[in-house]
């Protein structure tokens, strides 16, 4: 049999295998669900931040330019030029080498050096421990947060290996909505994770993403805030975790 | 002579036929992914389905667009461009088959762990999550298998092509761009054909890319059958990304040496700009290794110097796209360029590449990244890239093959269904990157926050024109190879 109609049988037996695990794997897993989410738009919860107009702008950017191409494969743009012009533009092309590295020098220094110097608004989930800051020691495990009130030096074990949610966190533990945070003050979290890993995301009360840090297991995972606004934050698991992990969230109070 | 231009045009009716059954079987892979991308969307809205379907069909969608993309599509279409750019034969055609049935095997077990063992992962099965699911160790053990099995393939694809332009009589060293540093670079007998030049680059580049990440999958697999302890998570990560970042090269770098294939031809004069072009895949060859650690800038316990030079070093690798794009303009503006449609799928995916850079930008810049990562941004982008600029550009490839093969089925079908997928890619992305831009988490049952669904709800109708124009165009493939009247005259190649 020549290569290719192999490949014609292959391709029919997996579709027909494909349908009927497709098939079988939907209407064994699961039924209809009747709640719907909820339907409300996004603009209702948050306010344009400049990163949030910034990356509207690239949006827009995006869109003109696509529209621009369009016009363009439209036109069917092609000249025919003469071979003293290609010549020109043969010499032109290193000239715009330099000039794309010019470009993305600039943005380099744009991007990363001007926000790193600019301390605190600039890249502060980067910078390290300060004197003043109050030390929250964090513990994640699917699917919670919680927060450890002993001196974080505990050593957590896991109980149960199998089903992966028993943990010994009887001690000194409280959850978030517990905690008093304020404003003003510079807040260090050392987040360690039980299992898996996590992540360790804050939206502030506008629904504005403050930063975020992943929390690999086995580290001790620093993340550095301080709160400006008074109100409900909420801390959200960022990094797929399991099966749960779209409920592993929870908020605390800023006042 | 005479024997020997027989012999070539042998070779490349060979290759293309390998080429068109890589092609078909991907096709199918990537038809079903895209179906499963749809039900997974779907089930976000919070109609359907439940969060352990939602985890697994998500890992299957993502596993089976990058196995049906890349390696059955990307890397099949390079046998037919490698040998027509070489004008010699493969280095070995058996080599090439089995490399063929081995991704084959992979995919029937990957289905197998996910639709049979619940295998919910992710695609990317960030280590430990496979200790810590709700799926079977068995089906985890099997997927850790097959993408194992399918890193050997990769591997065996990089030496394939590194061998068959050693076979040609090229150097690799000069094939991988280092040709411009010759002082004699413009008076050589022979060059090495600017479109094989991308195409050494990734085969090299994953070759270096992959073996650690095997290690990573095989360390996996001992774990799970109990004969090592658990490795350092972060370590874990960097093997990952080493090889994870490179792998979307593996389409890449193919789709950027079809541009050059298809380009070339139509103009009817080889590409502007070649010794830039060649210096910039000379950088690109130097850094692709190097700078996947850009996918864990949100990992503040890495160590700063390693997020510093991975963003520099991005900035650096975004070099051979800005200069491939301005050289395949111009060639296109100065020249009495032919258009069809394969140029048009071409011309679609240029535009789209461009678009998806400025969005990729975002995601290499950490000072901004800290605030989409993780988010429905990154989602966006990727898709922006994958299933809008490479896809178009792996279709234009595809009707290329088939429009010299046997003629494609309908180039009015395939003209109609850039439309459709153009229109439904474009809306489905948007809504995207919109949840993006608010924060809204990627990876997650339902939307999240709950405020992002009514985007979701909107983004349907046009995942579904994209799963539409995915089919359609599958489906015009399949027809112009086995079709019993696939004697259909290109009009627009006779005429034009």
């Amino acid at each position: 049999m020549k290569f290719l109609e192999q490949v014609k049988f292959l391709i029919l037996t997996l579709a027909a295998v494909s349908v009927i695990l497709l098939l079988y794997y939907i209407f064994g897993v699961i039924g209809f669900r009747s709640n719907f989410s909820n339907l409300s738009f996004v603009f209702d919860h948050g306010t344009f931040t400049w990163v949030r107009t910034f990356l509207f702008v690239i949006e827009g950017i995006w869109l003109i330019g696509l529209a621009f191409f369009f016009y363009v494969l439209s036109k069917k743009v092609t000249t025919g030029k003469d071979e003293e012009t290609i010549r020109k533009i043969e010499e032109f092309e290193p000239k715009y080498f330099i000039g794309v590295v010019t470009l993305l020098f600039v943005l380099f220094i744009a991007t990363f050096a001007i926000p790193y110097i600019a301390y605190d608004d600039g890249m502060r989930h980067f910078h390290g421990d300060k004197e003043g800051d109050v030390k929250i020691y964090v513990i994640a495990y699917m699917f919670e947060f919680r927060i450890d009130n002993s001196t974080g030096q505990t050593q957590y074990q896991a109980v149960d290996g199998i089903t992966n949610t028993g943990y010994n966190y009887s001690i000194n533990m409280m959850t978030f909505p517990e905690y008093n945070f304020v404003t003003g003050q510079r807040y260090a979290f050392y987040v360690r994770s039980l299992d898996t890993n996590h992540a360790f995301g804050i939206y502030d009360p506008d629904g504005k993403l403050l930063g975020q840090n992943q929390i690999v297991a086995g580290y001790e995972n620093t993340f550095y805030e301080t709160f400006t606004k008074t109100g409900i934050y909420q801390l959200v698991c960022m990094e797929y975790c399991g099966a749960g992990h779209h409920s592993m969230d929870t908020y605390f109070i800023v006042s | 002579m005479s024997e020997n231009i027989e012999f070539n045009q042998k070779a490349i009716e060979d290759a293309k036929e390998l080429s068109i059954a890589y092609y078909l079987l991907g096709l199918f892979i990537i038809s079903v992914a895209v179906l499963l991308g749809f039900l997974v969307r779907f089930i976000q809205t919070g109609a359907f389905g439940n969060a352990q379907m939602y985890y697994t069909l998500m890992t299957l969608h993502g596993m089976a667009a990058f196995v049906g993309w890349g390696c059955f599509v990307a890397m099949g279409l390079t046998w037919y461009t490698l040998v027509k750019a070489l004008d010699s034969p493969l280095h070995s055609v058996t080599l090439v088959k089995v490399i063929f049935w081995i991704f084959s095997f992979a995919v029937a077990l990957l289905v197998i762990a996910t639709l049979g063992g619940n295998f919910g992962g992710s695609w990317v099965f960030l280590y430990p999550i496979t200790f810590y699911g709700y799926w079977d160790q068995w089906a985890a053990f099997m997927w850790n298998f097959a993408v194992l099995l399918a890193g050997v393939a990769i591997i065996l694809y990089g030496i394939e092509i590194l061998l068959t332009i050693h076979k040609a009589g090229y150097s690799i060293i000069d094939a991988l761009g280092f040709e411009v540093l010759k002082k004699d670079f413009y008076h050589r007998e022979r060059r090495v054909p600017l479109p094989v030049v991308p195409l050494a680059v990734i085969g090299l580049g994953m070759i270096i890319a992959t073996i650690p990440f095997a290690y990573l999958l095989g360390y996996t697999l001992l774990e799970i059958i109990g004969v090592v302890g658990r490795m350092d998570a972060l370590l874990a990560k960097n093997l990952l990304w080493w090889f994870g970042h490179p792998v979307v090269y593996l389409i890449l770098f193919p789709v950027v040496s079809f541009f050059y294939t298809i380009v070339a031809d139509y103009a009817g004069r080889p590409l502007i700009g070649e010794r830039v072009t060649k210096f910039s895949w000379m950088l690109a060859t130097i850094i692709q290794n190097v700078i996947g650690a850009h996918h864990v800038y949100a990992d503040l316990v890495q160590a700063s110097w390693i997020h510093v030079w991975s963003q520099f070093g991005t900035y650096i690798i975004i070099i051979p796209s800005l200069v491939s794009i301005f050289s395949i303009i111009v060639t296109i503006y100065v020249s009495k360029f032919k258009w069809n449609v394969v140029t048009q799928y071409m011309f679609v995916a240029l535009t789209f590449w461009l678009l998806a850079g400025m969005s990729g930008w975002v995601n290499a810049s950490m000072s901004l990244n800290i605030y989409i990562h993780n988010t429905l941004w990154v989602v966006a982008h990727f898709h922006t890239m994958a299933a809008l600029a490479l896809s178009t550009m792996l279709f234009g490839m595809g009707f290329y093959i088939l429009k010299d093969y046997k003629g494609i089925y309908s180039e009015k079908l395939a003209s109609q269904t850039l439309k459709l997928y153009v229109i439904g890619g474009v809306g489905f992305v948007h809504m995207w990157f919109m949840q993006g831009i608010f924060g809204g988490l990627r990876r997650t049952y339902y939307s999240t926050p709950d405020s992002m669904a009514l985007l979701t709800w909107l983004s349907l109708p046009f995942a579904l024109m994209l799963t539409i124009g995915f089919w359609l165009n599958a489906y015009n493939s399949f027809k112009s190879v086995f079709s019993k009247s696939t004697t259909e005259i290109n009009v627009d190649a006779s005429t034009s």
